[in-house]
């Protein structure tokens, strides 16, 4: 007997050698490798989750992280239900293009209602020798609040430090944001039956 | 066992008029080497002179490597090991050290420990292009093909051609923007339609381009192939061929992928094509006979298998089969040893053969008959339809974990080449790609070639390599169901009209009888750049384009 599933889409962004594969490896197939190529155009990971007793698929969009991919995110971005932003909390500058990432992600997914968009911020490779870290949680945190409070988790991908935690509030909160948008949109269609499977499937681990 | 090779190799040239490589490029022939690129193992030991050839790198090697331009040698892994005067670096460093520390990952795997010096090398030779031609930017992927230069070439010869290929195969690409590879994507799209509508229309229904062909496109499949051989290879055979031949082999992987494809749609799980269609299939070098049943997954069948094929195409999975039991094995399996076939001695085919495999099988070899005999190509392609094709009476084709013979894709890149040439009213082409594209710079005749300063040039004169095209039965579908270009995530898109980024400017290009209007779009802010010049450049071209047959064969 089939059983009925949704489906939620979430788009990981951030710039180039943050760990936006290592993060979603971790989370979907519980390993790290120092041995991930970088990510050409964008693919998804799939895993079947039980939110507040509904069983869902998340299906985990990696993007590549050069600026030049952006132009794609009309193709990739759209239909998102929440959208992850990944800096690495020892370089600056992965810090300091969180806002363009967010911008160009609301311009090109063009959700319904931007303000209210659910976005969740990872600041990866905790697990880096203190000495090296360029930003500060609180300075992290201010950004976060200034942005209408975004939920904000500091994660070692290698390590396995609050991936689980962190992916099971960007559950929370992409379940959420399709909750409103079913009340936007009540002509949608049933969501398509997806065969049960216990093992998370996948894509590409590239 | 090598001279049995030897023996072997040499009765297969007599199909290429028995010549050999080096033969072919002492004659300068590029239709033999076309021919010779088709066997198995391409050209082989030879392929060190062919490639040198091929990219017009035969010259004098006269770099300075005291050029205060070019990178001093550091320490692996580090930024900023580099003491040059940051006056002469390119922008794109960063960007390249960032992909060359995440480089080496598929092979060589028996140098795994030198990773590090093999990084800090490849980053050498990155840089050393860029600083040599300032105007031409990386893109992520550019290091996977340099990577294959890296492994193949001695020393002296890579940089200049690495610094060849990039300026008159790679340029486009090697802009500021995507689009020149979005535009491929719309010819292969066109190219889909004419080879199998149907299946297009399958693949269209999911997402309007096909986007999983992207990183084939960019990377000249050397992204995701799994081993040296294989993409050398791949090399060869698009080497000798003009640049957009990759499109024809993207559509002759794709077009193979049909009953994958199809099993996936018949699950439900079509939101699943972007995954399948944009890994590869299992390649082999060798007409392989060998069988494998894997007795532990027999009972897995559908859409599962095909996943667990997913993971590990391309991936750092992808040795979990060898653990699967050989059960036949015939004369050409001895053959393992030679070089062209490294790779496959460690992973044997996988191969389940079902009812409607087998039938394929048989439909293949009459194919290939018929492709002797010379008969209408168009016969061939109908009978392949046929052979594709499942009714849905059938029972499905279920659990294939087929090994795809790459001289026969090539073969089949070929032919679709020679049915929908680049020339093909259908496909656009001249309508989709400006003037200055390498689509239509690029020549087999060395004089014919732009010079390496203005093949450089043109990356800052993006509205002539490519145009504004509009597919009308794309703007059709998306009057009908407003459904934007979202690749399908198992749900229908959102019922918002598409909206443009605010860094997106249309601007008018250049407007040519008989041409769409070109609009290019640029992501700088820049003024319209249709000077009359330029336009008479553009007149020019389409001229010479309506005199002039594109056709390797």
């Amino acid at each position: 007997m089939l059983q009925k599933r949704s489906l939620m889409k979430v788009i990981i962004l951030g710039d180039s050698g943050v760990g936006k594969t290592s993060l979603m490896n971790q989370y979907v197939n519980k390993r790290f490798t120092n041995q991930y190529k970088a990510t050409i155009g964008a693919d998804f990971l799939t895993k079947e989750i039980t939110v507040d007793d509904k069983q869902v698929t998340m299906q985990l969009w990696d993007t590549a992280g050069q600026e030049r991919f952006q132009s794609l995110g009309v193709a990739f971005y759209r239909g998102a239900d929440c959208c992850v932003l990944v800096y690495d909390v020892n370089s600056s500058k992965s810090f300091e293009t969180l806002d363009s990432w967010r911008d160009e992600f609301l311009i090109q997914a063009s959700p319904r209602d931007p303000e209210n968009f659910p976005f969740v911020v990872l600041g990866n490779k905790i697990d880096v020798e203190e000495n090296k870290r360029q930003v500060t949680q609180k300075r992290a945190m201010t950004w976060c609040q200034s942005k209408g409070n975004i939920p904000y988790f500091e994660t070692s991908a290698k390590e396995a430090i609050n991936v689980e935690q962190a992916f099971q509030t960007i559950a929370k909160n992409a379940l959420q944001q399709q909750d409103t948008d079913d009340i936007y949109e009540n002509d949608y269609p049933d969501p398509i039956t997806i065969k049960p499977d216990s093992n998370p499937s996948y894509g590409c681990n590239c | 066992m090598n001279r049995v090779m030897e023996k072997k190799l040499s009765d297969e040239e007599t199909i290429a008029e028995g010549f050999s490589v080096g033969e072919a490029v002492r004659r300068r022939d590029w239709k033999l080497l076309r021919k010779l690129s088709l066997r198995p193992g391409g050209f082989g030991k030879e392929r060190f002179s062919a490639w040198l050839f091929l990219v017009n790198a035969n010259g004098a090697i006269d770099d300075d490597p005291d050029d205060p331009k070019l990178p001093k040698h550091g320490e692996a892994g580090e930024e900023h090991d580099d003491d040059s005067d940051p006056e002469f670096m390119h922008p794109d460093e960063h960007q390249i050290r960032l992909d060359t520390n995440r480089s080496f990952v598929l092979y060589p795997s028996e140098e795994q420990r030198d990773r590090a010096e093999l990084q800090s090398d490849l980053n050498d030779l990155i840089t050393t292009v860029f600083r040599k031609h300032p105007r031409l930017n990386y893109f992520q992927g550019y290091h996977d093909i340099v990577t294959v230069i890296y492994l193949t070439l001695p020393e002296p010869h890579r940089l200049r051609v690495c610094e060849k290929l990039s300026l008159h195969r790679l340029r486009d690409a090697m802009g500021t923007g995507l689009e020149p590879v979005i535009a491929q994507l719309r010819i292969l799209k066109l190219l889909l339609r004419l080879a199998d509508k149907p299946f297009s229309e399958l693949l269209e229904s999911n997402t309007p381009l096909p986007y999983y062909a992207l990183s084939n496109l960019l990377t000249l499949f050397s992204h995701d192939v799994p081993t040296l051989p294989l993409i050398q290879h791949i090399f060869d055979y698009l080497l000798c061929r003009p640049p957009i031949i990759s499109v024809y082999l993207v559509a002759a992987i794709t077009l193979v992928r049909k009953d994958e494809a199809l099993i996936l749609e018949e699950e439900g799980e079509d939101g699943m094509l972007h995954s399948l269609l944009s890994s590869l299939p299992y390649f082999s070098d060798e007409r392989s006979t060998n069988i494998s049943e894997d007795t532990s997954d027999a009972e897995v069948e559908g859409t599962d298998t095909i996943l667990n094929n997913l993971s590990s195409t391309g991936c750092d999975e992808v040795t979990l089969e060898n653990d699967s039991l050989l059960v036949t094995a015939t004369n050409e399996s001895t053959n393992q040893d030679t070089d062209a076939n490294e790779g496959f001695t460690e992973k044997p085919a996988l191969i389940q053969h079902s009812e409607d495999e087998q039938r394929q099988c048989i439909n293949a070899e009459k194919l290939e008959v018929s492709l002797n005999d010379n008969e209408d190509l168009g016969d061939r392609i109908k009978v392949d339809e046929r052979a594709a094709s499942t009714s849905p009476g059938d029972s499905p084709p279920r659990a294939q974990r087929k090994t795809t013979y790459l001289p026969q894709i090539l073969e089949q890149a070929d032919e679709l080449f020679t049915r929908y040439p680049p020339t093909h009213p259908d496909l656009h082409v001249s309508s989709i790609l400006g003037p200055r594209s390498v689509v239509f710079t690029w020549s087999e005749i060395q004089d014919e070639l732009l010079g390496d300063e203005e093949a450089e040039a043109i990356v800052s004169q993006p509205e002539f390599v490519v145009l504004a095209y509009r597919d009308p039965e794309e703007t059709d579908r998306r009057k009908e169901h407003d459904r934007g270009e979202s690749v399908s995530a198992l749900k229908p898109p959102r019922k918002t009209p598409l909206h443009l980024g605010s860094r997106t400017l249309l601007l008018t290009g250049v407007a040519v009888a008989g041409v769409a209007v070109a609009v290019y779009s640029l992501k700088t802010r820049g003024g319209v750049r249709g000077r009359v010049d330029d336009l008479k450049k553009a007149g020019q071209w389409l001229t010479e384009l309506l005199n002039t047959q594109i056709h390797p064969f």
